[in-house]
Order: structure tokens, then C-alpha cells, then sequence
């Protein structure tokens, strides 16, 4: 079976278009959510591993090597299970420090350009055999299929297109950091076809050279030399040494650092795939062998690399045939195309944008944009030209081994990231030198140039490019790059910044802020960016960062606008680099290291991290966070305010107490100078430490639920000597209640001294009355048809009554002083007290209706009923305006009379409905009531239990209604006054 | 961050440990000599990859 090569063309550009299709649906978000950040397409998007290596190579590798194939996929799977102790640190370091690439990765850990640079070079000189591979597989398996096609163009039309897809969906952000979901499903896509056309290959291998399954153990059982070769390597010295590469390919290889670290969306896609990508390479491994025997069953008449080729061929259908050709397609496109990406941001960080000059461009984005698009072409134009000149009569895995050597050179340095502190820039620089030198001179130099055989301890640096060589190239070079790396790290010393990073990879971040931003906002922070990235970079970075650390334009807190510059810094560095990144901003957004900065200051900072990492912590820094703790939850339930305040005037601490009386929050004061506070705390604090006393007594504080009083207490934090610089500690006690206390303690003495007096005048006023009384008596003796004596005494008596209740009142005794119960009647009572108050002017303008049956009794004295109805019927009068109506009414309820007066007159206030029986209280004007009448009724009343209700009137009527309940009395209960 | 004192970062040991047990000590020159079927080392991968799921799933509810 032979293709026209037009065909094959249209079948590699449709598969492609349709990637872009893919890609495409799932940026415009036409493919739902929920299955592109399913954890199995960012597995499935790891699987970009397997190139046309894997893909094609294997078979060819496993025909020569026997089983040292897998190594290639067991060495990850050993990665992968050390996911918790190697993957998530790591992962956590890119994530927490926005570090795009390993280059990014080795130039923080060590804050050295240099490093970088190494980095960059290292990667990208041995990833350009790599992508130099996948274009000659194209290109031969194209040339396989089409028998007489010329394998150049062919690999020309393909760079072409796959540097076209790169650049749209790899490059049409300004940073790596921002996910590709589009190009991750593609590339997950690339694999589903890959594992599917590779499986559905082996499945029609072994039916058609061994009719199935039990033939093929027929097959080896009669051929077991077939599998003593293939089990043979396990024994022998290469196995460990691949084994190790692939264990460093797993995750330094550029693609797989970034599908893995940059590409991930979370800690649990990472724990899915440390079990689910081992398995998809299992899938991808087993179908290997049976391919492998089938081919040798078969008689294949094609490279033994392109064994799946052959039998595709073989089956006579093109269908297949095309499906076979297309997953070859999907391997090496995949791979060029992710592994452009990651180098283009690499070398732009680390080799392009320190040799440009900072100046003020007008867009920087998009000139960051053209420049990696442009490095995506030149890669892939350079890993073209690797094509063109290394020895193609190497197998496919020879140049693959040839990257995977070169990764391994940074393993020394992963290590010494987690696990080293100690581990120096000299050392890490050395190492990689030396490990890095042997590479180009054993591994990639006899790649490039055949010369004859040359040995050197056991490695042959001329042309044998086999599996054993690089097993053994391994250990050597790897061997020396930790040996010098280690040595060197001993003999040197780390400095300031590589310290601080080093503590930085370990999660342990011991620096605070130091020093004064001169940019006193974010509005600043803009003016000041803008002469190196441009006005509209400038902006765009600090409208990020604002969202990025949640904080908005008119933050003006220095510890905040250090957090804005930490996060400016970040943003940069996922950007250009963490160098670059660095630099600009310790050039741009400058610090005044004179300024002496508070440790209050930095409070909220540093228990954010001890918060972040205090489960970490071991021994001795365990137990002084957990005295830490002890301390801070003290001043947390102190009942007092704590408010402490940095010798700036910022505050550092604001505790639940003063929260609570303040109803601010801690988010919105800390940090804040006490000038920004609202009224009237903010003048209330500043004045108080301006003050030159310590404490302030009962402080009255109008705040919109009520005045409160406050006694604030001062002092200095720190040396008690350094006023100028001690921050300064305020405590704030509410003393409201115990300032209402004693109110209400001076009132009640003050009423105790009116009742007293009272007592006194009532005394008093007694005698000329009992003399007005005994002369009346006389007078109606003397005139005995004159009704004006009667009145007199009537009115007397009522006097008496009146003083006596006033000074039983006072003496909080009863009220008649000789303890007789009267039996009145309700009628008549209120009969008389109408009468009484129809005596003053105004009554005349008011109507009057009374309906109380005759027969309700009490048991009270009829003058004190009368006292009780005049005291009503005088408020009642008091409210109501001319033509006014006043109606009372009584009737029986369950052994009580339930007495109703009801006016339409202005009516009651519900703020004082309860107060309005308290003695001397009164809402009219001085002069015009003593505020004695309802509280000498409720005196009344509850002698004898009886109740007393003052309500507005219901609904929309107007007016108040009074209701009195009181027991009703008996037949039987008339007892006689005595006097 | 995990380190190697986390129990994470001990699960991650223990799994490196079993890992060059299985495919590189002389327990890989084992079952490689005695003549087994072809895809035992495939099965004895499938095996290791099954740990790695089992422990990443207890680590997970832990919290690891």
C-alpha cells in the first residue's frame, strides 16, 4: 500500500486544522468547563512524553535493547511516585513564585543571571536533537508511506506547520504563566490519538502474525531465544543508567515541565496524575513487545523504528494506514509544539531580554508577544537544521538519549533546591559546567561529526551512539557535575540574596519588609514602572497585581504596598524571569533603606506566614509558636480594647474588643494611620496620644447608637527610654454601664431627698388643713342648708387623702396608715373625679362619656379611686385638644374590673410608655406638671395588685388608651373603714 | 512546602524505595532470569503503579 504524497499532506494539515479546531472550541469556551479541567486531560496533556520516539522508536529500541525500552517509561514512573516528596515541592516553588521554565527555576534558586543563562543554553542545545528527531520521523515515515518522496520538503512543509500552530494558540499571551486550556486540550487530544492508533496497531500485529494472543505464546515458547534477548538487559549496566535519565526527563524536560508545573491547575490534577500518567505510559509500553515479534514474525521490509508503518501497510487498508501515519503526526507536533513554547519563554528570559535595553516602549506586551513568536520559529528552524546534520544512521532513540542526558545534568541542582540549603551559586555553576562539558563532548559532539572510535575510561567519544553508551555517559557525567558541585559548595559561601532564595525554595521566608516605599501608592507605582516597561505595561502590570494581592487604587498602607510590590515583583518575574523581574523592580519601585521600619509594622506579615507555615515548624520554633499563640489569643479575649500603634501613627493591632465597640474591622484599620479612621475614633486615639497623661477618665464618645464613656489607658511598646521611636499601646474600656449606674444612683438619691421633703411639706400642709376641715364642719353645723361646706369638706378630705398617699409614697409604706380596705365603687368614683376636673376651664371645650356599671366594686379607698380617675382624666385633658372626647368604661373579665379611658389626643411616645409612671417624670413643659400624677396612681394601683397599661391607641387612630385592671371585690369583702 | 520530614514526603520515600527495589536491585535480575512470561514486568509495573494510586488517595484524604 502506497500513498500519493498529496494525500498523506491533506491527511497531516486536516489532523492539524482539526487541532486547532479543538483548541479553538475550548478557548471560546464551546467546550464546557468541566471536561477541559478534568484532572484526565491534563494527564492526557503529560502524555506529550511520548514522542515519535515512543511512538515509532520504541519497537526499534526494544528490537536492539530488548526490554531496556520501558526504562525510558519506569524511570518516570519512579519520578512520578515521588510526587510528594519531589513533584509538589516543586510545583508549589513555580506556582508560589510565578517561575515559568527550569531556567527560571535555577536562576531563582541560586539569584544568578548566570545560572540562567547555563540553563537556557544546556536546555535548548540538547532539545534541538530532540525536536530534530521528530521532524526526520515525520519526514521518513511520510517517505515510508509514499515510497519516493524526498524527505526535506516534507519536514520543511511540516516545520512550517507546526511553527504556525505554535505561534496562534502558544504564544498569544504576553506570559506563560496564563493558562493554554486550548492548546492543553490539543495536545490531549494528540494524545488520545496516539495511545489509541498505537494500541489498535499492536491488536492487528498480533492477529495477523499470530492469529492472536495464544499464538504469540506459541510463537515465543518456540522461539524463547526471542525472549531471553528481550528479558537480557534487564542485567546489564545501562539498565540503572536509563532508568536515571528518564527519571530526569520526566520532569526537566521543557515540555514536561511546563505541561506539569506551568499548565496545571491544581494539587489534586498533580496527585491523579502520579498514578494515572504512569498508567498511560504502561498502555503505551505493553503494546511494544507484541509489536516487536509481530514485525519479526512478519518479515517486515522497514526499519525496524517504523515496525508499525509496516504492518499498517501491511493490512492493505488506508484508512488504518492514514490513522497509524497521523498518530506519528500527533507525536511530533505535540512535541515540537510545547517544547518551542517553554524554550521561547526560557530563552527570552534568560538569553533575549537581558541583552535588550530597558527603555520605555510603548507596548511592551506586544513586543514581548513578536519576540517569542519570533524565537518559536528560530527553534524550530534550528532544530531543523540539527536534522539536516546529524547522522540519520543512528536509531531515533540515540538522539532522544542525547536530551535526556543533557536534563540530567540538573538534577544535582533539584536536589540541592529541596534538600539543600547549604548548596552555593559557585557549586551549582561548577557542576553544571563539568557535567554539561562531558555531555557536549561524549554525548552531543559524536552526534554532530563522525570520527573515528576514541576511548576515554570506558566511553567511546567517537561514533557509538548506542543505549549503553548513554547508560554509562549518565553515570559519568551526572557523577561529576555532584562531585565538583558539592565541592565547590563546601568551599564557598552563599551571599545575602542566595540565602534568602534558598530559604524561599524550603518555604521558609525569613524576610520582612525593610525600609519606606517611595511610591506612596499604587498611582505612583504606575509613574514610577512606566520609564522602563511603558505607560500602558505599567498600568496593565499594576492592575494585575492589585486584583492578583486584592487591594484597589486608594490603598496607601505601607504594609499592603509592600505586598503590592512583592506580587508586581512576581507577576514581572512569570514574565521575563525572576532576575529581570527583580531588578526592575528594585530599580523602579525604589526603597528607602534609611527608614527604619517598625516591627509592629510588619506584624500581620509575619503571622501570615507563621499561619501559612506554622504546621511545618519542628522543635523549638514549633514551641515558640505555639507561646506565640498563647500570648496573641491573651490580648485576643481581653476584655479591654487593644489597639497598638506604630511610632508612625499606623496601626499594628486591633483586638475583637475594640472591634466590637468600634465596628471596624481589622481588614479595614490595619495598617491605616489613625488620621483615616472615622469620627470620632480616629481624633479621639491621635488626641489622646498627644496627650502628656497616661490614662483618661470616662470619656464621652457620641456614636450613633448612643453616647458611650470610655477611660483609655497609654503606653510605650519597647525601650521606655526611646519615646521617639517606641510604637505606643492603647487600651480603650467601655465604661458605659457603670457610668448609667451611678446616674441612676444620683437620681435615686435625689428622689429619696424629694420624697423626704415631700414627707416634710405634706406633714406640714396637714395641720392648716385639719384646721380648714374643723372649721367647714362647723360652718355646715351652723348652715345647715349650705352645700358650700359640704364641698369644702369634700375638697379637705380629698387634701388628706392626697398627703397621706404622698408621704406613704415617700415611706414606700401603705399609703392610709392605719391598714383599713374600703369597698368602692367604681361608678362613683369616677363620677366624682369627672365632676372635679370639669371644674377646670378647659374641660368645658372637651366631651366627656363615662359607662361603668353600677354594681363593679374594689377594694381600695373611694378617694383614692377618685385620686387615681383625676389623674388620669388630667393627662387625658392635657393631650387632647379643644372638642376633644374622653371616654371611660369598665366591665367585668374573669373576677377583675378591666377599666378602659381612652383619648384622641396627641398620644404616647413608645420610647416612653414605660417611664411615664416614674415619679417626677413629665413631657410637659416647666412649671406645668411635677410629673407626680401617673406615679401616685401606679402607687395606687399596685397596692392593690392591680395593673396598669398606657398604649397608643390602635391602628391609624390617634390618641392614647389607658387600661386598668383591678380585683374586683366580693358581697363579702365590705370592710368598713375604722376612721 | 514538603520536606522529607513531612509524612508526605516519607510516603514519597517509601515509594522511591519500592520502586528501585522492584526494577533495579537484584530482585529486576530475578525476574528477568527465571523465565517468566513477558508481561510479568508489566504486571509488576501495573502493581507499583496501584501502590502509588492507593497511598496517593489515603495522602489525599489526609491531606498530604
Amino acid at each position: 500500500m502506497v500513498f500519493n504524497p498529496a494525500t498523506l499532506f491533506l491527511a497531516a494539515v486536516g489532523y492539524l486544522c482539526l487541532l486547532f479546531l479543538i483548541a479553538h472550541a475550548t478557548e471560546r469556551l464551546w467546550i464546557p468547563a468541566s471536561v477541559v479541567r478534568h484532572p484526565a486531560v491534563y494527564v492526557l496533556s503529560l502524555g506529550v512524553y511520548a514522542t515519535t520516539w515512543s511512538y515509532y522508536g520504541s519497537v526499534g529500541f526494544a528490537s536492539s535493547s530488548g526490554l531496556l525500552f520501558a526504562t525510558i517509561y519506569i524511570g518516570v514512573t519512579i519520578a512520578f511516585a515521588m510526587t510528594p516528596l519531589l513533584l509538589m515541592p516543586l510545583l508549589r516553588l513555580v506556582r508560589r513564585h510565578q517561575l515559568t521554565s527550569v531556567a527560571d527555576l535555577f536562576a531563582f534558586r541560586f539569584d544568578s543571571r548566570l545560572a540562567g543563562v547555563l540553563v537556557t543554553l544546556m536546555i535548548l542545545t540538547g532539545s534541538l536533537p530532540y525536536i530534530a528527531l521528530q521532524i526526520r520521523a515525520v519526514a521518513e515515515s511520510t517517505q515510508i508511506l509514499s515510497t519516493d518522496t524526498a524527505t526535506e520538503p516534507v519536514a520543511v512543509v511540516f516545520c512550517i506547520i507546526v511553527t504556525v500552530f505554535a505561534i496562534v494558540f502558544g504564544a498569544r499571551h504576553v506570559t506563560p504563566r496564563e493558562k493554554h486550556s486550548g492548546l492543553v486540550a490539543a495536545i490531549a487530544f494528540e494524545s488520545l490519538v496516539k495511545i489509541a492508533a498505537l494500541l489498535l496497531v499492536a491488536v492487528i500485529a498480533v492477529s495477523m502474525a499470530f492469529g492472536g494472543w495464544q499464538g504469540l505464546g506459541d510463537w515465543l515458547a518456540a522461539n524463547p531465544e526471542r525472549l531471553e534477548h528481550f528479558m537480557a538487559p534487564v542485567a546489564g549496566q545501562e539498565w540503572t543508567g536509563l532508568l536515571f535519565l528518564a527519571f530526569a526527563a520526566a520532569f526537566l524536560l521543557p515540555r514536561q515541565f511546563h505541561m506539569l508545573f506551568i499548565e496545571n491547575l491544581g494539587d489534586s490534577g498533580l496527585r491523579t496524575a502520579s498514578w494515572a500518567f504512569p498508567l498511560f505510559l504502561l498502555l503505551l509500553a505493553a503494546a511494544v513487545p507484541p509489536l516487536l515479534w509481530a514485525g519479526q514474525a512478519l518479515a517486515l521490509n522497514v526499519p525496524t523504528d517504523y515496525t508499525v508503518l509496516g504492518i499498517s501497510q501491511l493490512t492493505g487498508n488506508p484508512a488504518i494506514g492514514l490513522f497509524i501515519y497521523l498518530g506519528g503526526i500527533s507525536a511530533g507536533s505535540a512535541m515540537i509544539i510545547v517544547s518551542t513554547l517553554a524554550l521561547s519563554s526560557m530563552c527570552l528570559n534568560h538569553l533575549v531580554l537581558p541583552l535588550m535595553r530597558l527603555a520605555p516602549l510603548n507596548d511592551l506586551y506586544a513586543t514581548l508577544r513578536w519576540v517569542r513568536r519570533a524565537l518559536i520559529a528560530v527553534i524550530i528552524a534550528a532544530g531543523y537544521l540539527f536534522y539536516l546534520s546529524l547522522d540519520r544512521t543512528e536509531a531515533l532513540v540515540s538522539w532522544g538519549l542525547i536530551a535526556f542526558l543533557a536534563m540530567a545534568q540538573l538534577i544535582p541542582g533539584v536536589l540541592a533546591m529541596l534538600f539543600w540549603q547549604g548548596a552555593t551559586r559557585a557549586g551549582f555553576l561548577a557542576g553544571l559546567i563539568a557535567g554539561g562539558a562531558i555531555w557536549g563532548i561524549a554525548g552531543l559532539f559524536p552526534a554532530l561529526v563522525t570520527v573515528g572510535p576514541i576511548q576515554v575510561i570506558g566511553l567511546d567519544l567517537g561514533t557509538a551512539q548506542t543505549a549503553g553508551h548513554f547508560g554509562r555517559l549518565a553515570f559519568w557525567t551526572v557523577s561529576v557535575n555532584a562531585v565538583v558541585f558539592a565541592a565547590v559548595s563546601l568551599l564557598s559561601r552563599q551571599d545575602s540574596g542566595e540565602s534568602e532564595a534558598a530559604n524561599a525554595c524550603r518555604g521558609v521566608i525569613t524576610d520582612v519588609p525593610s525600609g519606606a516605599l517611595v511610591a506612596r501608592s499604587p498611582a505612583q507605582f504606575v509613574e514610577q514602572l512606566t520609564p522602563v516597561t511603558g505607560a500602558p505595561a505599567a498600568h496593565g502590570e499594576i492592575v494585575k497585581a492589585l486584583q492578583d494581592a486584592g487591594l484597589d487604587w486608594t490603598e496607601s498602607r505601607p504594609d499592603r504596598l509592600h505586598q503590592l510590590r512583592d506580587q508586581v515583583k512576581r507577576n514581572l518575574s512569570g514574565m521575563m524571569g525572576p532576575v529581570l523581574a527583580r531588578d526592575i523592580v528594585d530599580q523602579c519601585l525604589r526603597l528607602d533603606t534609611d527608614h527604619r521600619t517598625a516591627l509592629a509594622q510588619n506584624v500581620r506579615i509575619i503571622e501570615e506566614r507563621l499561619e501559612r507555615h506554622g504546621g511545618g515548624l519542628r522543635g523549638i520554633a514549633a514551641e515558640l509558636d505555639a507561646l506565640r499563640r498563647y500570648h496573641r489569643q491573651i490580648l485576643e479575649d481581653l476584655p479591654l480594647g487593644v489597639v497598638a500603634v506604630t511610632r508612625l501613627g499606623r496601626i499594628a493591632r486591633w483586638n475583637p474588643a475594640v472591634r466590637t465597640l468600634t465596628g471596624l474591622g481589622d481588614h479595614a484599620v490595619l495598617g491605616r494611620h489613625l488620621r483615616e479612621l472615622p469620627a470620632p475614633w480616629g481624633a479621639l486615639l491621635e488626641q489622646f496620644l498627644k496627650e502628656p497623661v497616661d490614662q483618661a477618665h470616662k470619656r464621652p464618645v457620641s456614636l450613633p447608637a448612643g453616647e458611650r464613656w470610655l477611660t483609655l489607658h497609654k503606653a510605650m511598646i519597647g525601650e521606655p527610654d526611646d519615646d521617639e521611636n517606641a510604637d505606643r499601646l492603647i487600651l480603650l474600656e467601655d465604661v458605659t454601664d457603670v457610668q448609667r449606674l451611678e446616674h441612676e444612683l444620683a437620681h435615686s438619691e435625689r428622689l429619696a431627698s424629694i420624697g423626704r421633703l415631700a414627707a416634710g411639706v405634706a406633714h406640714e400642709i396637714g395641720n392648716p388643713v385639719t384646721a380648714i376641715d374643723c372649721l367647714a364642719q362647723e360652718w355646715r353645723e351652723e348652715h345647715t342648708n349650705d352645700d358650700r361646706a359640704t364641698e369644702i369638706l369634700q375638697q379637705t378630705q380629698r387634701i388628706t387623702h392626697i398627703v397621706q398617699a404622698l408621704v406613704g409614697y415617700a415611706h414606700a409604706g401603705p399609703p392610709t396608715g392605719n391598714g383599713a380596705v374600703e369597698r368602692a365603687s367604681l361608678a362613683s368614683a369616677a363620677e366624682e373625679a369627672e365632676r372635679l376636673v370639669r371644674l377646670n376651664p378647659r374641660a368645658k371645650t372637651l366631651h366627656f362619656s363615662r359607662d361603668i356599671p353600677a354594681t363593679l366594686s374594689v377594694l381600695t379607698g373611694h378617694q383614692r379611686l377618685v385620686q387615681v380617675f383625676v389623674n388620669f382624666y388630667t393627662n387625658a385633658m392635657d393631650a387632647c385638644e379643644p372638642g376633644g372626647k374622653i371616654a371611660l368604661s369598665a366591665r367585668r373579665q374573669r373576677g377583675n374590673a378591666v377599666i378602659r379611658m381612652v383619648d384622641d389626643g396627641h398620644g404616647i411616645d413608645q420610647a416612653i410608655k414605660d417611664k411615664v409612671i416614674e415619679p417626677f417624670f413629665t413631657t410637659k413643659a416647666p412649671g406645668k406638671g411635677t410629673g407626680l400624677g401617673l406615679s401616685l396612681a401606679w402607687a395606687i394601683i399596685s397596692e392593690c395588685a392591680g395593673e396598669l397599661s398606657i398604649q397608643p391607641r390602635r391602628g391609624r387612630q390617634k390618641g392614647t388608651q389607658v387600661v386598668l385592671r383591678l380585683p374586683l371585690a366580693t358581697e363579702t369583702e365590705a370592710v368598713p373603714a375604722s376612721g | 512546602m514538603i520536606g522529607q520530614n513531612s509524612p508526605g514526603g516519607s510516603v514519597g520515600l517509601l515509594l522511591l524505595m519500592v520502586g528501585l527495589l522492584l526494577f533495579v536491585s537484584p530482585l529486576a535480575l530475578w525476574w528477568a532470569d527465571v523465565g517468566l512470561s513477558w508481561h510479568f514486568p508489566f504486571l509488576l509495573w501495573l502493581g507499583y503503579i496501584a501502590l502509588v494510586a492507593l497511598t496517593t488517595r489515603r495522602g489525599s484524604r489526609h491531606g498530604l
